[in-house]
């Protein structure tokens, strides 16, 4: 069996401090701009996260931090040329060439970085965002506060997975070329041809940029570097290392204009080059896994997948996926890997994986059910033939590798807002049983699901313009071949353009519909209109409704009511949001998770008909609410396996537990192992294990020198806990631990 | 009123206390418990007193009381009321009809201890198949074996299942209440709580004779054992008993693991729900020689475990 080897090597070491500086300096933090943005993922003026610096930055009393989550490395200035941007100097358009200039600049002062020792390079201070306004015009605004008040919202953030196997067979040379074939084909065609020509110019600005690494390369006397970095500026990587490089360029080139992708099937990806360097001598298992393990701590927070099965059905893992693994398992921390297991998986690679889980304790791989996401994308509409070559992409969410613009991470319908709106409603006509209340709730998820689409239309018919994806869009299927940017409405980029809508508080619905249908249903017969001014008063005055609230089953007791309750809600929400169709054609689906609003939405939106004061957090995702319990782990697992896991489109368990739980076992590995093994086999998608105590979480936040090394799972990320916003350390303390 | 003696030969039920889902402490793996109701020993430091009584009781969480005297409507036998506004129960009066738990809106009364079947487990364990497959389950107590055949009839039908299925019992019981069950045990756990027979009875009721003797007539049956031993401080954790306890278990030819379990001392809260004293209440804890302990156990060539 692999175990982790002791890191004797004072190279890697030395790359693994510096990692931790950076994280733990803040170099690394990711904000966002405001409570509100967390929760509706939307903000006046706000099309992304808080750009650090720059004209739209927030300010710093208001932003909220997300941790050590960025690719960005900070040095605590602005970007020097922002008054020398060509949209400056020569005008400022929604165009893909007056963007793609401002890229160019911009790529164009950006420093080569090479730290000592490193055989993989590259870094960045500043993203796109400081420099160039990201902004929709104003008229948006009115469609996203429409939307707003009525619970939903949404920005255009991605998390979808661009072709990195096309882009290694290529090389930029080869993706150069084919940006210029496009443009003879589409030579008559004004609007394509500046598309294209934005990727040209994009194309060619990254290919510059590389090649400042190679003289710089040169300049500190590494011609090997320099050697692998010049090859990859223009030729098809060769080799591993040149695999890896060229990677870790691709994901700057992307991850500088400030969105966030994940990056595909790593094992997949890499396996060709490690076999032919071993056929030719090359190389050794180990600096394999130190290459890897390089790519790694460059930015732990590249979401890549490993497993799963191949393009026959076959289990994909191979030597490769050991590699990527144990390069993970040798450096440890902040890192985004996720494993999809399957029936048919290396049945010794997963119990690894489920080893190097509990060895670091912070949910790195996140565990997936491969079959089950194939099976949720077929829901969706993604052809089987394409289905195949999914890939866990961030958060909770996936996609098919190349194929898919699908929108993610950043819609939310805030659904306890959904629910406090129609309890006014019903105190204003009361319904006369429940089900006339539900029809009443989702009457009002309706419309906000109809606002969120009018929101999302009106952007996609500008994002293409706004901000184009051009890196993501080179190696991408079609949008070279169309002229079209990936984001564009028109739909001749990728092939499947669904938009995914985040659920916010799912839980606390469950357990507030239930409480509703007992209390004012039910023999109590409570009066709505009490029970709305109880809860709009934080239960002020009406703390023996709130117990009575709080003794209704909950959500992750397994309890048959809870299960059929939250079974039928998750049915009907995905049923009206898969109705709803945008205008490239393609339904919103929903996901059950949303990564950032649970910790901020109890104390802004109030408190809720499950006998949650406003103070207290929101659920996460479907994982039942913080304090609620204790439920035992099969409990909340078979709760989760009450869904229909299939029809959304990510439904993580967050399942936190306390070191205790492994007081009396050998071997904490195996016993995860058979916990996710079975929950997979009942139909899990999805599951995340953090490990911790609540004593370690609480002495971080008094003594956060003593605790710098600890790194949680915070939502769809892992990261270290002292450098999250107090929102997440709050709401991790407070989370369900399962143990003795 | 339910109690342990209504086994009914066609449809036998148990007094379970609970049945505790998702267990990763009381056997291999992942594992459902069913703690049956009902103890022939009397531990000082006892940390499950409900499982005491073959009965059915009635529990008061104070914390979650509204005051609202529902509970002192209810009672045919006026035996609740609220002396300046607190809850008081007479238990010993108590004829357990649990109108009062029906009455209470906050969840602070609760029935402990339920009447179940062979068939009303087995609908559970089906349940939770999927999660206890590569684990099982434990019959544990109280004392299984005071119900001794619907235990071993349950064992049984847990078995077909290709559950993995283990006792954990005092061993305080006659030969045959073991013995009828034996077969469908996969795994035994018992406790070593002190190897003189004066001492264990001051601290447990009993004499140990009873225990290691069917300890011993266990091990020659070739079932695999596992051992448990709590260190209360002060009562059994001195190196001079420990060791005579390591040597009682050397004696044992199917001895698959040797747990020593950490001791923390109660809040009395889990007694004052069933309205009666914690014995240790007052007791000095004192941990200092656990350094010691631990030195003198992992010396050991036996296959010991010192949880923390």
């Amino acid at each position: 069996m692999h175990k982790e080897r002791p890191l004797t090597e004072p190279r890697m070491k030395r790359l693994i401090d510096r990692r931790d500086e950076l994280a733990l300096s803040g170099q690394r933090n990711l904000y966002m701009d405001s409570v509100e943005h967390g929760i509706y993922q939307w903000s006046k003026g706000s099309a992304s996260f808080a750009p650090e610096t720059g004209k739209l930055a927030a300010a710093a009393t208001e932003r909220v931090c997300l941790g050590d989550h960025n690719c960005r490395v900070g040095i605590g200035m602005p970007f020097p040329y922002c008054d020398e941007m060509p949209s400056v100097r020569e005008g400022y358009e929604h165009a893909p060439l007056n963007w793609a200039a401002d890229y160019a600049f911009f790529l164009s002062k950006l420093e080569p970085e090479i730290h000592p020792g490193e055989r993989i390079v590259g870094e960045f201070h500043w993203q796109l965002d400081e420099a160039r306004a990201q902004q929709y015009p104003e008229l948006l605004d009115e469609y996203g506060e429409r939307a707003k008040g009525l619970g939903a919202g949404g920005s255009c953030q991605s998390h979808t997975c661009p072709d990195l196997a096309q882009g290694l067979r290529r090389g930029w040379r080869g993706i150069l070329e084919k940006v210029l074939q496009s443009q003879e084909t589409w030579s008559a065609d004004p609007e394509r041809l500046e598309y294209l020509q934005a990727a040209e110019v994009s194309c060619r600005a990254i290919m510059a940029y590389i090649r400042k690494y190679a003289e710089k390369a040169r300049e500190l006397g590494d011609p090997d570097l320099a050697e692998v970095c010049e090859q990859v500026a223009t030729e098809p990587p060769a080799t591993l290392r040149e695999a890896l490089q060229w990677i870790q360029f691709y994901q700057l080139a992307e991850r500088v204009i400030a969105h966030g992708n994940g990056y595909g099937r790593l094992d997949m990806l890499l396996l060709p080059y490690y076999e032919a360097d071993l056929a030719a001598g090359r190389i050794t298992r180990r600096e394999a896994i130190e290459l890897v393990a390089e790519l790694y701590l460059k930015y732990g927070g590249n979401y890549f997948s490993l497993g799963g099965r191949d393009q026959t059905g076959a289990d994909a893992t191979s030597e490769m996926s050991w590699i990527c693994l144990e390069a993970y398992d040798l450096i440890g921390g902040y890192s985004c890997l996720g494993v999809m297991w399957h029936p048919d998986i290396d049945a010794d690679f997963y119990q690894y994986a489920c080893e190097v889980v509990a060895r670091h304790k912070c949910a790195t791989p996140a565990l997936l059910n491969y079959d089950k996401m194939y099976e949720s994308e077929v829901v969706s509409g993604v052809k089987p033939e394409d289905a195949w070559n999914i890939s866990y992409s961030g958060c909770q969410w996936y996609c098919v590798v190349g194929k898919e613009y699908c929108d993610q991470d950043k819609n939310v319908i805030v659904l306890i807002q959904v629910l406090l709106r129609a309890l006014r409603e019903a105190v204003e006509n009361p319904p006369p049983d429940f089900e006339v209340f539900y029809e009443l709730y989702m009457k009002n998820v309706e419309e906000a699901a109809q606002a969120l689409l009018e929101l999302k239309n009106i952007q996609y018919h500008h994002q293409y313009k706004v901000w184009p994806e051009i890196a993501t869009s080179l190696i991408s299927e079609q949008c070279l071949e169309t002229g079209r940017d990936i984001t564009d409405w028109r739909h001749e980029g990728a092939y499947y353009n669904f938009t995914s809508v985040n659920l916010l508080g799912f839980t606390n619905v469950v357990d507030s519909l239930l409480a509703i249908k007992e209390q004012v249903y039910g023999s109590a017969k409570r009066s709505l209109a009490k029970l709305e001014a109880a809860v709009r008063t934080d239960f002020a005055q009406a703390e023996d409704l709130r117990r009575e609230l709080l003794a209704v089953p909950k959500f992750g007791s397994d309890h048959p009511e809870a299960n059929a309750l939250a079974k039928r809600l998750a049915a009907d929400i995905a049923h009206v949001l898969r109705e709803k169709v945008n205008c490239k054609g393609f339904p919103m689906r929903p996901s059950l998770f949303q990564f950032m609003g649970h910790a901020l939405a109890g104390p802004y939106l109030g408190a809720t008909p499950d006998g949650r004061h406003a103070a207290e957090p929101l659920a996460q995702g479907c994982n039942p609410q913080h304090g609620r319990g204790p439920f035992a782990i099969t409990e909340v697992g078979a709760s989760l396996l009450a869904l229909d896991q299939k029809q959304h489109i990510g439904a993580p368990w967050q399942c936190e537990l306390d070191d205790s739980f492994f007081r009396t076992c050998d071997d904490p590995g195996a016993l995860l192992e058979a916990l996710s093994t079975s929950y997979f086999e009942s139909g899990g998608l999805h599951v995340n294990f953090n490990i911790t105590t609540v004593e370690e979480l609480e002495d971080a936040v008094v003594h956060p020198e003593k605790h710098q090394s600890l790194v949680v799972k915070v939502t769809g990320y892992s990261a270290h806990f002292v450098k999250l916003s107090s929102h997440y350390q709050q709401e991790i303390i407070r989370r369900n631990r399962i143990g003795t | 009123m339910a109690s342990a003696s209504t086994l009914n030969r066609d449809r036998p039920v148990a007094v379970v206390t609970e049945i505790e889902r998702g267990s990763t402490v009381d056997g291999p793996g992942v594992r459902t418990v069913v703690f049956l109701k009902g103890c022939p020993l009397r531990c000082l430091w006892c940390h499950n007193p409900e499982t005491i009584r073959p009965y059915p009781q009635l529990m008061h969480d104070e914390s979650l009381c509204l005051h609202c005297r529902r509970c002192a409507e209810v009672c045919p036998e006026e035996e609740i009321s609220f002396r300046q506004g607190e809850f008081r129960c007479e238990h010993e009066k108590c004829t357990r009809c649990f109108l009062c738990v029906e009455s209470c809106p906050a969840g602070a009364l609760t029935r402990v201890g339920e009447e179940l079947s062979v068939e009303g487990l087995l609908e559970m364990v089906r349940r939770e198949l999927p999660f206890i497959k590569r684990g099982g389950i434990t019959f544990s107590g109280g004392e299984p074996l005071l119900q001794p055949e619907w235990t071993a009839e349950a064992a049984r039908a847990c078995r077909e299942l290709g559950l993995h299925t283990t006792l954990d019992t005092s061993l305080y019981c006659d030969w045959g209440s073991l013995d009828i069950g034996l077969a469908h045990y996969s795994l035994v756990m018992a406790d070593l709580k002190h190897p003189d027979s004066l001492r264990h009875q001051e601290l447990t009721g009993v004499p140990n004779e009873l225990i290691l003797d069917n300890l011993y007539r266990l091990d020659h049956t070739g079932t695999p054992i596992w051992l448990r031993t709590p260190l209360i401080p002060g009562l059994n954790d001195d190196p001079e008993t420990v060791e005579e306890m390591l040597g009682i278990a050397s004696g044992l030819k199917h001895l698959e693991r040797y747990e020593f379990l950490p001791y923390n001392p109660l809040t009395p809260e889990k007694y004052a729900k069933l309205g009666v004293d914690y014995p240790l209440a007052g007791h000095a804890f004192d941990y200092s020689n656990r350094e010691e302990l631990r030195s003198l156990i992992s010396q050991s060539d036996l296959p010991v475990r010192l949880i923390r």
